[in-house]
């Protein structure tokens, strides 16, 4: 659906955006994670055809971003960072408007549609002046999808909406993402863990992981962290010759909460099961602690820092 | 074509749903209606007083040209309220795009900038037509009332027409250029005055080929041409270059736009 290949993005001396490839298969869901000025927002930029790239190239269903920017515009609905909005358009106007500009048949049809899943009838016919911001993000949304585009850009989608909002948007960005392709920057990396099926990971304009939120916990991470709950008190000694170190241990009524960690070329799951046992303890629970997206995207960005 | 229709519509909704429109309107209407009943007036005095005189010395009293005492200076002054109105009606035009942050949305719609740029041109360009028909009443006012040369009315409206193109391509190119329309309308003003008197100091040189650029780049030389009624094709030329480099410069601008962000 979306491929970009070697954008490189500058203002002056400053690298917004250096060497990024990626592409984006139909209804899949990716994620664009990054600290502040990571060059997210300029990457979109250059996607949606607002920022001429510096150098590389975007197609769009094999249209030329750059060479033929009417005709590749026509498959993308993108939300900008701010959602650029109209004061002086009431909410109904002003998608009635981004409809036209699209070049919609059945305008009618389509307000509706997005009037039903942005829940906008409260400020329908509103001034955009004097709607909230929340409402303001979602009219943003709303003129992401009116045209129903087969690519979806999002930047930051569910900033400044309310707890109850968020879900409702990001169940929204899930089913979008079944029929169209979805791109998506957040800060939010639970959000990303949950509405994404690939994330990138993007620290001063370059690529520093990609994959799946559960492959990038796993192939990230050097080290394995197994929780135990076991009978009683496990001295250090009973891991003699194998490389496990014990990074926590506490009583939990009757049981020992024991947390273990070990590299993760090799699988000492089956050993430490039988050391344990031999000695005579009593094993309750053996659990592999998955790092969050939290864990590793701290650790990506301090390795490029 | 589909985008220039859905700009298009788009700003002059916007015109005329804030007052903005209409204060300009009036005020220009009240400023114009003002030069014209002046002048008008002075014009009055002038008839009576050469009545008298010639009453008094027992001559025929000269021949009064309700042209050269009426329509031409109104013509001028018409175009002079312009320099100050249009930059009121084009600073908006991309400065306030910029500073809401709707270029975004724009500039990533799947049209062409050319599309965005005439939709806009064409709205300032139909209130600007708005203005300069309500003027026309007061003209049809001297037909009925007096006998007027017509060439000359309508030689003037066509120019003040074309010159007012050519200052609404200006100005948007200037609204291009910041994100602040007081600036743009500031600038706008500046730049139309200067290139209303750029000729005078063609009286400093003998040189004529100065002489002569600093004439072909005066607005006020064309125009006169137009008032006299007579339609010159250089005129014609000028005023027609001028909105096209005004357009053309305003693309040059967003593409830079589209680099820097
Ligand atoms: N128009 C511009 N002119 C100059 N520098 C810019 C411009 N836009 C962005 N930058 C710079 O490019 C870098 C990337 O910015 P960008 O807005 O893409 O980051 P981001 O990942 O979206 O950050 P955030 O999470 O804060 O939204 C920053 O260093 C920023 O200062
Ligand atoms: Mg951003």
């Amino acid at each position: 659906m979306v491929e970009a290949d070697s954008l490189v993005k500058r203002f002056g001396e400053v690298i917004a955006v250096d060497n990024l490839s990626f592409h984006i298969e139909k209804n899949e869901v990716l994620g664009f994670l990054g600290p502040n000025g990571a060059g997210k927002t300029t990457t979109m930029r250059m996607l949606t055809g607002y920022f001429t790239p510096t150098s590389g190239e975007v197609h769009v269903n094999g249209v030329d971003m750059v060479e033929n920017p009417r005709e590749a515009k026509r498959f993308i609905g993108y939300l900008p960072e701010h959602p650029p909005l109209y004061p002086d358009m009431t909410v109904k106007e002003y998608l009635r408007f981004v409809a036209e500009l699209h070049g919609v048949k059945k305008i009618r049809e389509r307000l509706d549609y997005v009037q039903k899943v942005c829940s906008l009838s409260p400020v329908w016919n509103r001034l955009i002046s004097q709607i909230s911001k929340g409402f303001c993000q979602r009219v943003g949304l709303a003129k992401a999808i009116v045209h129903n585009p087969s690519v979806i850009v999002l930047d930051e989608p569910t900033i400044g909406l309310d707890p109850e909002q968020i879900i409702e948007t990001r169940n929204l960005i899930k089913s979008l993402g079944e029929e169209h392709s979805v791109i998506l920057s957040t800060h939010i990396l639970s959000e990303a863990n949950m509405t994404c099926d690939r994330v990138m990971i993007i620290n001063r304009g370059k690529l520093v992981g990609e994959g799946t939120p559960e492959r990038l916990s796993e192939e990230l991470q050097s080290k394995r962290n197994i929780a135990l709950i076991v009978g009683r008190e496990i001295d250090k000694s009973l891991f003699s010759g194998i490389p496990v170190e014990i990074q926590k241990q506490e009583k939990l009524d009757d049981k020992f909460r024991l947390e273990l960690s070990f590299p993760a070329e090799d699988d000492l799951c089956p050993e430490l099961a039988r050391r344990i046992t031999e000695a005579g303890i009593s094993l309750y629970q053996m659990q592999e602690k998955k790092p969050t997206l939290e864990e590793i995207f701290l650790s990506l960005v301090k390795e490029v820092l | 074509m589909r985008g220039i229709g859905a700009i298009y519509r788009r700003e002059i909704n916007s015109y005329f749903t804030s007052p903005v429109a209409y204060v300009i309107i009036t005020a220009f209407l009240f400023i114009a209606g003002f030069i014209f009943y002046n002048l008008l007036s002075y014009f009055a005095l002038q008839c009576i007083q050469s009545v008298r005189y010639a009453q008094l010395y027992h001559t025929v009293p000269p021949p009064m040209n309700i042209n050269t005492w009426v329509v031409t200076p109104f013509m001028q002054n018409l175009a002079f309220t312009f320099i100050i109105i249009i930059p009121l009606l084009t600073m908006r035009l991309f400065a306030e795009e910029k500073r809401q942050g709707t270029m975004e949305m724009l500039l990533t719609a799947p049209v062409s900038s050319w599309e965005i740029i005439l939709g806009k041109f064409l709205a300032a360009t139909t209130v600007f037509l708005v203005m300069l028909a309500l003027t026309f009443i007061y003209q049809v006012m001297l037909i009925i009332y007096g006998k007027p040369d017509i060439p000359p009315v309508l030689g003037g409206y066509l120019g003040i027409f074309l010159f007012g193109l050519a200052l609404i391509a200006l100005g948007m190119f200037i609204s291009s250029l910041t994100k602040n329309q007081i600036v743009a309308a500031f600038i706008s003003i500046v730049l139309f005055l200067f290139l209303w008197i750029i000729n005078w100091s063609s009286i400093f040189t003998t040189r004529t080929a100065i002489q002569d650029t600093l004439s072909y780049l005066s607005i006020t030389e064309h125009l006169r041409e137009f008032i006299k009624g007579v339609v010159d094709t250089k005129s014609l030329v000028f005023f027609l270059s001028l909105t096209f480099l005004g357009l053309f410069l305003t693309d040059k601008s967003l593409q830079i736009w589209r680099w820097k962000g």
